[in-house]
């Protein structure tokens, strides 16, 4: 990247406001509504209403705050939107965010060092952040939940006045937020501000059916052993829907098995299984299973051995209740 | 259309305003925006159902803003105020909200059902019930009846009410009929001496009542004195004597034989407080969970009638209400049957109102031995008030025990309400042992 695609403080003081919702609405109507959700298809499934959810939500310029628990796509979801939408190149920018992002991280800073040697207006003095580099695009905050309240009035005066102040200097940005956060229940650090929760709309996403859950996985798992040539046995794929749906609703469970850990299961089982030379087993499932999804679960357990137990029990559990399910 | 949806989004608004959990009803800018939001979503939307786009893209924008003292229940008012808004989810009526207030009111003064019922109200109420379902906030079968008895009246008006709202109940799906007949007649067959520790452990006992309680019947044993009642002979100590004296050539004498004395059991009142949730419509082996529990019940209200004991139910799910209140087991059986066997499940877990409805019940008991037994399989979301009220229950002087079913059942929690009320907490692994469950608790009333 040369130094002319940096920007220049002069270029961010003369910008114009942009209105991001109305180019949205411009491409989802060059589109069409069944395009987009045709190419959502081809990366994520399951999650078409969720999706126009969100996509409403923009039309009408407002941000959005993608709910869930673990690993269902949340953060997928919401690149793939921006992706899709495509308004500018790079589409979205992206922050993952933690508990010690400090403001001047989110707004951007000016390198005294140059800004000394070359001028204010050298393109490496000033260091533009995510909030001023998304102008005219998508922002996407991963974890948002997890802002400590002084990156929160960065992003909320961003928000609120389409203004970021870097040391004295009004940088006009505008972007529309999609953000992703785990359930209040996971202990999130920090609470957003009201101000800055009352300017989203909290889109959820749940566990998805067992039908719809079993298919994603077979998905997800050819995907993924496609280059060692073999196929998916898809009453596996039941098991692990089953298992999922056991552990989702369990009281003990607080955080559940996540779609990644069930297709990285299955996977790793059919991989073992082919390094041996034969077809995959329950008894390979199972194995990958608990030892996948020992770091995943958390619940109250009294130790290691008791959770990777309870994992084993509910396993089998779960394979007798496919069976029966089998017979009708 | 703009017109309409402002229109419902005002009345959500003040149903949002005058409901008491509700601290703060969303700031105007999430209504602006879920107004815009909604029209946006119905115009990519395909063949989607506009209510549900606006209830949902409602609730999704006013998630945020509005604040409740429960943050558990906010999705649920917020549900319930689009529907009201939207009218699908008519407003209780009057008489119902003074009935559940438990007030007299010129209408429904105590224990008295109003005749003249008209089939509209009679429907309109019970269409009120059923279109809870699927709802956590799932109706029971005691909210159904109470919607047109105090819920304190006589159990013959109860049965009453409920045998002429069957047929309807029955064709919304809000009945489930049990023939205890059936059930019962196997269990007469037998005899009722069983030992108090099984062999196996299928039952884990938690006993956090007093020491000095210990179950017994026997209080002395004592010779023979002339005007002891023959029955109350203890023939196999007698005879041992006997032999005895025999074969050492001694004379017997009045001294040889000997009388057993009974402590005279007081009865007791006891109040059964049975979780009706969605998880009790599981199956385990052949039938449901709810349909075991009920058999237990049956057994449970003829092994009462031995004892003379008053007994009482109360159905909770998500709103606890008394399906019937302490009433003569000896005088009440048939009814008692009746009303418990066309009980049915669903809905979420709420043992703390269920605690406090049961108080209300022993408020009407002079007895000595006043006894409350929590049977649930589930969780509950506000175990801290359950403690609470297990708390006020023990200062009224009722002992709390808690029975826990299968695996998925909160045992720190029960054990906790049961060391609080001075109970038992017995915890089983399936509904088929409820009633060697609730025998035992009966039996840790005995001595006090």
């Amino acid at each position: 990247m040369g130094l002319d695609a940096l920007p220049r403080l002069t270029d961010l003081l003369r910008r114009q406001p942009i209105e991001v919702h109305k180019l949205v609405a411009e491409v989802v109507r060059r589109k069409n509504v069944a395009n987009v959700l045709k190419e959502l298809r081809k990366v994520l499934r399951g999650l078409d209403e969720v999706a126009l959810d969100v996509l409403s939500g923009l039309l009408v310029g407002r941000h959005v705050m993608v709910v869930g628990p673990v690993g269902l796509g949340k953060t997928t979801l919401v690149e793939t939107i921006a992706e899709i939408i495509n308004l500018a190149d790079p589409p979205y920018v992206e922050v993952a965010c933690h508990s010690h992002m400090t403001a001047s991280e989110l707004t951007g800073d000016i390198d005294i060092a140059v800004a000394l040697q070359s001028g204010l207006d050298h393109p490496l003095a000033y260091i533009p952040g995510p909030l001023v580099l998304a102008h005219g695009k998508f922002l996407v905050m991963d974890e948002i939940n997890r802002l400590n309240p002084y990156s929160q009035a960065a992003l909320l005066q961003a928000l609120q006045e389409h203004y970021v102040f870097i040391r004295g200097f009004r940088v006009r940005t505008d972007f529309l937020l999609l953000a992703t956060s785990n359930p209040s229940e996971y202990s999130g650090v920090y609470e957003l501000s009201e101000a800055l929760a009352d300017r989203m709309k909290v889109v959820e996403i749940t566990y998805p059916d067992r039908e719809v859950l079993k298919a994603i996985i077979v998905w997800k798992t050819e995907q993924a052993v496609e280059h060692l040539g073999v196929s998916v046995p898809e009453p596996m794929a039941d098991i692990l829907a089953t298992y999922a749906g056991l552990l989702s609703k369990d009281g003990n469970v607080e955080v559940g098995p996540s779609i990644r850990s069930m297709t990285y299961s299955l996977s790793s089982a059919i991989a073992r299984a082919w390094l041996q030379g034969r077809e995959p087993t329950v008894y390979d499932l199972k194995r990958e299973t608990v030892s996948n999804l020992a770091g995943v679960i958390r619940g109250d357990f009294q130790s290691d051995s008791a959770k990777t137990e309870y994992l084993a029990r509910k396993f089998d559990e779960a394979v007798v209740l496919h069976r029966r399910q089998q017979r009708f | 259309m703009i017109e309409l949806i402002s229109e419902i989004l005002a009345r959500v608004r003040s149903f949002l305003s005058e409901n008491p959990h509700v601290i703060f009803p969303g700031s105007v800018r999430s209504y602006l925006a879920a107004a815009s939001d909604i029209v946006s979503r119905i115009a990519i939307a395909g063949k989607e159902d506009p209510v549900s786009i606006i209830v949902r893209i409602g609730v999704q924008n006013l998630y945020n803003s509005v604040k409740v003292d429960d943050e558990r229940m906010k999705r649920e008012i917020l549900e319930e105020a689009f529907l009201r808004a939207l009218e699908l989810k008519p407003k209780r009526s009057e008489a119902e909200e003074q009935n559940r207030k438990g007030r007299s009111s010129l209408l429904f003064p105590q224990g008295h059902v109003a005749e003249p019922y008209d089939e509209d109200y009679v429907s309109r109420v019970i269409q009120s019930h059923a279109s809870s379902v699927g709802y956590a906030s799932f109706t029971n079968l005691a909210n159904i009846v109470n919607s047109f008895v105090d819920p304190f009246s006589n159990i013959r008006d109860k049965v009453r009410v409920l045998k002429s709202l069957e047929a309807q109940l029955a064709r919304l799906g809000l009945l489930e009929v049990d023939d205890y007949s059936e059930s019962l007649k196997h269990l007469r067959a037998k005899r009722f001496v069983r030992s108090l520790h099984p062999a196996d452990d299928s039952i884990r006992i938690s006993d956090f009542s007093y020491p000095q309680n210990y179950p017994t019947l026997i209080k002395s044993l004592r010779s023979y004195k002339p005007g002891d009642p023959t029955s109350r002979v203890d023939l196999f100590k007698s005879s041992m004597n006997i032999t005895r004296k025999n074969l050492t050539g001694k004379p017997v004498s009045d001294a040889d034989i000997t009388v057993v004395e009974y402590s005279q059991t007081s009865s007791a009142d006891i109040v059964l407080c049975l979780d009706v949730s969605g998880s009790m419509r599981e199956v385990s082996g052949g039938s449901s969970k709810l349909t075991v529990a009920k058999r237990s019940l049956y057994r449970f209200v003829e092994y009462l009638y031995a004892t003379g004991d008053r007994l009482g139910l109360v159905l909770f799910n998500f709103r606890a209400d008394v399906l019937w209140g302490l009433h003569d087991t000896r005088k009440f059986r048939e009814h008692m049957l009746y009303l418990a066997s066309r009980i049915f499940a669903g809905g979420g877990t709420n043992i703390a109102s269920s605690l406090k409805v049961s108080g209300e019940t022993f408020r009407r008991s002079r007895s000595q031995s006043k006894q409350l037994v929590l049977i649930t399989d589930g969780r509950t979301m506000n175990s801290r008030e359950a403690i609470e009220e297990a708390r006020k229950l023990r200062q009224q002087g009722v002992r709390v025990s808690t029975i826990g079913v299968g695996s998925d059942c909160d045992k720190s929690l029960l054990k906790e309400i049961a060391k609080i009320g001075g109970g038992v907490s017995v915890h089983i692994n399936s509904m088929a042992d409820l009633d060697r469950a609730l025998r035992h608790t009966r039996l840790s009333l005995l001595g006090s």
